[in-house]
């Protein structure tokens, strides 16, 4: 997928784009016609003069606008739409792996995609600028513009290549570099102690040197595939001269249009040489927005509660058949390292399996585990994450899983950073007061009772049982909180 | 710090030697130069073909035409190259400096800062930084070089008038100071910016972690709300960033406008001139524009300068000589509810022990001055280790933490690591059971041969006095022997914090946490 063709970012922020792309061509295109006439009319001391150069200065200036306001706000719009799914691609089950940091960088480089496509859509009227140089110029001029373009195709392609090598090389000199240096910050201590801070620096120093000289081998390739389009605009402003020069002293020409001719002959290499420069932006961003749209196409519909069906979670595990309806309780039984979280993990849909097929659950499911955490802020809104519930229920809920203590009396109670603040034992039965707010129909309980003392561990075990309309799935190595209507052993 | 002084100190730490300064300079100028007069050029020389001037000086100028037509390619390759020579150069000082201030860092801001997050990410600021000599500093007086030649070329246009030329001046000197200052305006926007992103951040990390878990409990609305509300802040702060900026533009249209207009009715009344001042006020607009670029892209390297900032240790000044020959007091340390005052003389061996957990390794650490004390506080020969200058304190006093990190490389290197050592370090690795030469290349040595590596280097340059945290771990009982008979040969006086009983043996004295 090209991301510049337009059909590969639709939208109307992206239209924006364009459309704003052309008119910034459109209006270069003006400015420099009028350019044109203000210099003829100059030579030829016409009040039309001022005139000319006002809107040259005019269009310019409004072209100008256009890239700097237009383009910025139509990119701040795609960021904050990629900002908006933010929430979709964290809660996707199956999400690509990848750290948190890097998806929000994805979603600034998504705010270039409005350069790229404006860059496209000069580009798109680089045609036009052609037949004006062909109208103004005469067929010689456009034969030299338009070979010199078609030359320029092949060099660049292959200076692109090049780039691309040297720039491969150089990503691996980088990657060293860079593991040496944080080798050496991060010993910083053991060489302070011994009194060789400033030979550590010299160390990075002489190293970066050296990283340099890889760096500017691909700098130099990278700038030859930009130079071909100078290069080539250079001379085809200077051959475009040579020959409205001849055609002006042959009097076969005026000097408007051998003006016109050379303007756009500028304008027509600036409109690719525009679009070389944003070009490289665009892989990037168009992998931002593949990551984005994966997102979505991964969500589907599916039957109300789990269903498993020959399915094998971690290797050389026996294949697990499992079809859960409402008041069920399943034990999942196995020693330790057996697989049994990832089994959980598997029909929840946060794993795919490596065997079989899951069904997803439609119905709300509550996890509890130690591994899971809360978030920064009051007890009621972890309490509660949709905000819907009186604080009677969710006292009435705490009640329910015995989380009596002080600490409890008050819903406006903050957790720490993170939601810490809470014993595993008092967390697993927050996590399932929460389903209980929650009106879960599957509670999926992992290894959650060697965290409780029976003190806490009785009332808990009451709690679930009254959740008789609830299907419950328990994995444990000793004696589960339920009692199961179906045991499935996990074993390799 | 407001944001030029940062400006300042960041172009002053990186700047280049002066011969790739003026190079890039040079090279730019020249660049520009010759793509601006091959456009005015282009022009003339239609303008004299209209006119029918003599064919002989149309061709001698239609040569110099294609002569830099050739040669605009090739100089603005050179222009760009020698604009990365110089950003690569401010690149490898910046990092000299970040280098050496993380290894100035006392124990508590290492253990505050010396996260691997926070190093890699001074490794991407210290290289998105190029940018203040790539597109800031180069392009702004590359722009004003251009801006005075512009200046100097209207007064040589045939019948120019000083009051006009005077005045095309002060248009964009005025253009140009209200750049900067709107320029200061979205500095401070930035840091707004800055803030929200941060903020951003910090919520999404938090309901990435959560989010699978209440998307299963159909249960988000919460955090949902919170992740919008700091996006939507975010985008609002973008937004007045962006409006920030408009001060900048206002003042380029005004003094582009007043520009052209000058130099288009009051410079010359032959055509050619006409022309030729017109386009030179025409280009203004762009110097001008590339002048505004170049300040808004130094703004957007002030979060990178900030943060590199944090890195900067917190710096003791302290002058004192090194009192050479002296025995060491740690007065009123305290450690649980009980206060200590230790005394350890000159030359002995001090064993510090304690079970885990207790203050060992920071009690080391204040000894050797690599941190102050939380409480009391330690004096050299009377002298507080605080007030020794510290290159003389490092120069007398080594400090060996318990993991070695830095342990890759030639073993000449690791060892002397620029020191003037004073022992023969290949014998003292013979005695350890080691066959290594300065020549040997360490790749991936055992905890072992680091440990050992530690030891002989700490004791390389013969200091005055050796702290060695945990020393022999790694090492069976023969090879710590031959450590210990090794450390015999050194007059230093060791204080080793240790779990080892042949290590606690072989000290004369045992300072009990």
């Amino acid at each position: 997928m090209n991301l510049a063709r337009p059909h590969a970012f639709p939208g109307v922020a992206a239209r924006t784009a364009r459309f704003s792309g052309t008119c910034c061509a459109l209006l270069n295109g003006l400015s420099a016609l009028s350019l044109a006439e203000a210099i003829n009319s100059a030579t030829q001391k016409s009040p039309n003069f001022l005139a000319f150069v006002l809107l040259a200065w005019a269009s310019r200036h409004l072209s100008h606008l256009l890239t700097s306001r237009v383009l910025i706000r139509v990119g701040n719009l795609e960021k904050n739409r990629a900002r908006q799914k933010l929430f979709t691609f964290f809660s996707a089950t199956q999400r690509p792996r990848g750290l948190v940091g890097d998806l929000l960088n994805d979603t600034d480089r998504i705010g270039q995609v409005a350069s790229v496509q404006a860059a496209y859509a000069g580009l798109r009227l680089a045609p036009l600028f052609f037949i004006v140089v062909f109208l103004s110029g005469g067929w010689l001029s456009a034969l030299i513009a338009a070979t010199l373009v078609v030359l320029s195709v092949p060099f660049y392609i292959k200076a692109g290549r090049l780039a691309e090598k040297y720039g491969e090389e150089y990503e691996v000199t980088l990657a060293d570099f860079e593991l040496r240096q944080l080798q050496v910050l991060q010993a910083g201590q053991e060489l302070r102690g011994l009194g060789a801070g400033a030979f550590a620096a010299d160390e990075i120093s002489a190293l970066s040197e050296r990283e340099h000289l890889s760096a500017l081998k691909a700098v130099g390739a990278a700038l030859q595939s930009s130079l071909v389009t100078e290069f080539l605009s250079g001379v085809g402003i200077g051959l475009v001269a040579m020959v409205c020069g001849f055609a002006l002293l042959g009097a076969r020409t005026t000097l408007l249009r051998a003006l016109v001719a050379i303007f756009f002959t500028n304008e027509l290499f600036a409109s690719v040489r525009r679009f070389g420069s944003e070009f490289h932006q665009s892989q990037e961003a168009e992998k931002a927005i593949l990551t984005f749209r994966a997102v979505q196409q991964s969500e589907q519909a599916t039957t109300p509660l789990p269903t498993l069906s020959n399915v094998v979670a971690v290797p050389g595990s026996r294949p697990v058949t499992l079809q859960l309806t409402p008041g069920m309780r399943v034990w999942i039984k196995g020693h330790s390292g057996s697989g049994k979280t990832a089994l959980l993990e598997t029909m929840l849909g946060l794993r795919l399996p490596i065997e079989g097929t899951v069904s997803k659950g439609s119905v709300s499911i509550a996890y509890v585990s130690p591994s899971e955490t809360l978030f920064s802020g009051t007890l009621r809104e972890n309490l509660d994450p949709s905000g819907v519930h009186g604080d009677l229920t969710l006292y009435e809920a705490l009640h329910r899983v015995n989380l009596g203590s002080a600490r409890f009396n008050s819903l406006s109670a903050r957790l720490g950073p993170n939601g810490e603040g809470l014993s595993s034992g008092e967390l697993v039965r927050f996590l399932v007061a929460r389903g209980i707010v929650a009106q879960a129909e599957l509670f999926v309980l992992d290894d959650i009772a060697g965290l409780l003392d029976e003190a806490h561990k009785k009332p808990l075990i009451a709690c679930l049982k009254s959740l008789t309309k609830a299907c419950l799935v328990e994995a444990s190595t000793t004696t589960p909180l339920i009692t199961p209507s179906l045991t499935i052993e996990v074993a390799k | 710090m407001t944001f030029s002084a940062r400006l300042m100190k960041w172009l002053r730490l990186g700047q280049p030697t002066y011969p790739i300064l003026a190079n890039a300079l040079i090279r730019s100028l020249v660049s520009s130069v010759a793509a601006t007069g091959l456009f005015i050029a282009a022009v003339a020389l239609l303008i004299m073909s209209s006119h029918q001037v003599p064919i002989r000086s149309i061709a001698l100028f239609l040569v110099i035409i294609e002569l830099v037509a050739f040669l605009r390619s090739p100089l603005r390759f050179l222009d760009r190259l020698s604009a990365h020579q110089l950003g690569f150069a401010a690149v490898q000082k910046w990092r000299r400096q970040v280098s050496y201030w993380v290894t100035g860092w006392d124990s508590n801001q290492a253990r505050e800062l010396g996260q691997g997050e926070i190093l890699d990410r001074a490794l991407v600021d210290t290289e998105d930084l190029q940018e203040l000599w790539l597109r800031t500093l180069l392009p702004a007086v590359n722009a004003l070089l251009v801006l005075t030649l512009s200046v100097l070329t209207l007064a040589l246009v045939p019948g120019a008038k000083l009051s006009g030329v005077i005045l095309y001046a002060l248009l964009v000197l005025g253009g140009i100071g209200v750049i900067g200052l709107g320029t200061q305006r979205l500095a401070s926007t930035e840091e707004l910016v800055r803030e929200a992103r941060g903020r951003f951040r910090s919520v999404a990390t938090e309901v990435a972690r959560v989010a699978p878990s209440l998307r299963l409990l159909k249960s988000r609305k919460v955090l949902e709300d919170r992740l919008d509300q700091a996006g939507d802040w975010l985008n609002v702060v973008e937004r007045r960033y962006e409006q920030s900026g408009r001060i900048q533009q206002w003042a380029l249209a005004l003094a582009s406008f007043g520009a052209l207009l000058l130099t288009s009715s009051h410079f010359a009344s032959e055509s050619l001139w006409q022309a030729v001042a017109l386009l030179v006020g025409f280009s203004t607009f762009d110097l001008l524009r590339q002048l505004q670029i170049s300040f808004a892209s130094a703004v957007s390297l002030n979060e990178a300068m900030t943060r590199l900032e944090e890195l900067e240790p917190t710096s003791l000044s302290a002058s004192a000589p090194f009192p050479y020959r002296a025995d060491i007091h740690v007065h009123d340390y305290v450690v649980g509810n009980e206060t200590h005052t230790f005394h350890i003389p000159l030359g002995t061996r001090v064993a510090v022990i304690g079970p885990s957990g207790i203050g060992k390794s920071t009690l080391l650490q204040s000894i050797a001055g690599m941190a102050l004390p939380v409480t009391g506080y330690v004096t050299i020969g009377g002298v507080p280790i605080s007030a020794v200058d510290s290159d003389a304190l490092r120069e007398f006093v080594t400090y060996v933490p318990t993991e070695s990190q830095y342990v890759t490389g030639y073993l000449g290197d690791l060892v002397e690591l620029g020191r003037d050592t004073t022992r023969d370090f290949e014998s003292d690795f013979a005695s350890l059971g080691l066959d290594w030469n300065s020549r040997t290349e360490l790749v991936n040595p055992s905890r072992g041969e680091r440990s050992r590596l530690a030891v002989v280097r700490a004791i390389a340059t013969s200091p005055a006095i050796v702290v060695l945290d945990e020393p022999t771990s790694g090492l069976g009982d023969k090879e710590t022997k031959q450590l210990l008979d090794l450390l015999s040969t050194c007059d230093s006086t060791f204080v080793v914090a240790t779990h080892d009983p042949l290590v606690m043996d072989w000290c004369q004295q045992r300072i009990q946490l």
